[in-house]
């Protein structure tokens, strides 16, 4: 199955909370999103992602000198990402539910997503 | 504008290829000017942190590069928004030449001159099947063969302008008798009309999405010119340093071919300081020459007082051709006499200082 389209939606609200939580920059973003278990994204996903959010107006974008020369992109949520978020959160949950409901019949999966729901994030978005 | 060859050289293996092949991917797939800048940069700010951190590149582009290419700069393509500006710097050329066509005119009815445009037309005709063939034949071709290099890339591109320039000097020759005239205020109008027109959509267009129409990219624009030099300085230190132990080595191996004993760094450098002030010595004497010969045979041939005019003349525009081209030659001088006295300061040679930037 061709993860690439379901996870399109997904990424750019994932993108914008990592960008909630504090300032931080394309590579950055890119870190956490692999630690958090998205090994396969690369620089070709994200990037368009990050211009699409700052054409949106959802983020705000500042360039500035890194310490190793390039001028580099920093990007901070605006008060519209900030509201974009809660309604991406908000659609999220509620499509969860109604693709649970018709996905999880079985046993073992139902326990697995459970687990999944339990794990969670650490909220701080 | 980013100097991208000098980008490029501060990476290194295959962040180094990379870069290149993003850059010429980027020429000809319809991104604007300042988005494929952007984003150039972010993927050169993205390779210099992996590098940094070893991070391999099939971590960063995957197995396909064209698939990277395509997504990378997805967002940039921009063929409406690069057709309207290219028509703006047109427009403001015929218009140049509109209000020339006034001021050159003769006596007579400036309302009813006549301007021939049919230059105008062959030129947007040759610009038009240059860039469609660029894009759509030359280019695919370009980035399916993996072997090409820029430096390659580089030539071919050359090539297609000097083809289309003598395609244009042919075509100019084929239709010698071709006119096309129109009234000069027409081409005035129209071609001030959309310059205004133009001016004023992104004047809105800024006040709608920054918030004010002018002074918007300043600072922008202060951080490429520093982000610029800084990498241009870069360049000619490690350029410079290569020609430096190049040198010590090439000297110190004929100095054993003739058994005699090595250079130290310190005779090396007191060396090379020698023949830098013997070239700029040099350098003045030949301008001098270059300035002073031509007049005397003025003076001689003609008349003292048009030799001397002449002289003048001569003297002021040769000056600036010669700052132009020996800023160069200087800017190599001074990376020299960096290195040399760097190299003191650290106890090293040349050769060792040059891979010591290399890491």
């Amino acid at each position: 199955m061709d993860e690439s389209q379901l996870l399109k939606g997904i990424l750019e609200g994932c993108v914008l909370c990592i960008i909630a939580k504090g300032e931080t920059y394309g590579y950055e973003i890119l870190s956490q999103l692999e630690k958090e278990g998205f090994e396969d994204l690369g620089e070709g996903t994200l990037y368009p992602i990050l211009t699409r959010l700052d054409k949106k107006g959802f983020v705000l974008c500042r360039k500035a000198k890194s310490p190793l020369g390039p001028i580099r992109k920093y990007y901070s949520i605006t008060e519209s990402g900030k509201d974009n978020l809660e309604r991406f959160k908000e659609a999220y949950i509620q499509i969860m539910r109604k693709a649970n409901k018709i996905l999880f019949t079985d046993g073992i999966q139902l326990e697995a997503m459970k687990e999944v729901l339990i794990e969670g994030g650490d909220g701080r978005c | 504008m980013l100097d991208t060859l000098a980008m490029a050289g501060q990476l290194t293996g295959e962040y180094k290829k990379v870069f290149e092949t993003a850059d010429m991917y980027s020429m000809g797939n319809g991104s604007s000017t300042k988005g494929r800048d952007e984003r150039l940069m972010d993927l050169y700010d993205i390779l210099m942190e992996a590098q940094k951190e070893g991070k391999s590149v099939e971590k960063i582009v995957g197995d396909d590069m064209e698939k990277f290419c395509k997504e990378f700069f997805a967002e940039e393509k921009n063929y409406f928004g690069e057709i309207l500006i290219k028509g703006y710097n047109i427009a403001r050329v015929v218009f140049g030449f509109s209000i020339l066509e006034f001021f050159l005119a003769e006596e007579g009815d400036i309302w009813n001159m006549q301007a021939n445009i049919f230059p105008f037309i062959l030129g947007l005709m040759i610009g038009c099947i240059v860039t469609v063939f660029y894009k759509f034949v030359l280019q695919p071709i370009i980035f399916k063969n993996r072997k090409i290099n820029p430096t390659i890339h580089s030539w071919i591109i050359i090539g297609v302008f000097i083809a289309a320039f003598i395609g244009s000097i042919c075509l100019g020759v084929f239709w010698a008798d071709a006119e096309l005239y129109v009234n000069n205020i027409a081409v005035l109008l129209i071609s001030g009309g959309y310059i205004l027109l133009y001016l004023l959509v992104r004047s809105v267009w800024r006040i709608r999405t920054y918030g004010r129409a002018f002074g918007i990219h300043k600072e922008e624009k202060q951080l490429e010119k520093e982000f610029n030099e800084e990498i241009d300085r870069k360049e000619t230190l490690q350029i410079n340093a290569q020609v430096l132990a190049k040198e010590f080595a090439k000297k110190n191996a004929k100095n054993r071919r003739k058994g005699k004993s090595e250079y130290t760094q310190q005779e090396f450098a007191e060396m090379i300081r020698k023949q830098q002030s013997r070239s700029k010595k040099g350098n003045i004497v030949l301008m001098m020459a270059i300035v002073v010969v031509p007049c005397i045979f003025e003076m001689v041939i003609n008349d003292i007082v048009e030799g001397l005019i002449y002289g003048a003349i001569t003297a002021v525009i040769e000056f600036f051709i010669w700052r132009f081209f020996s800023r160069f030659a200087e800017e190599a001088a001074n990376a020299q006499l960096y290195i040399l006295e760097e190299c003191e300061k650290q106890g090293m040679n040349v050769i060792e200082y040059k891979k010591s930037i290399e890491k």
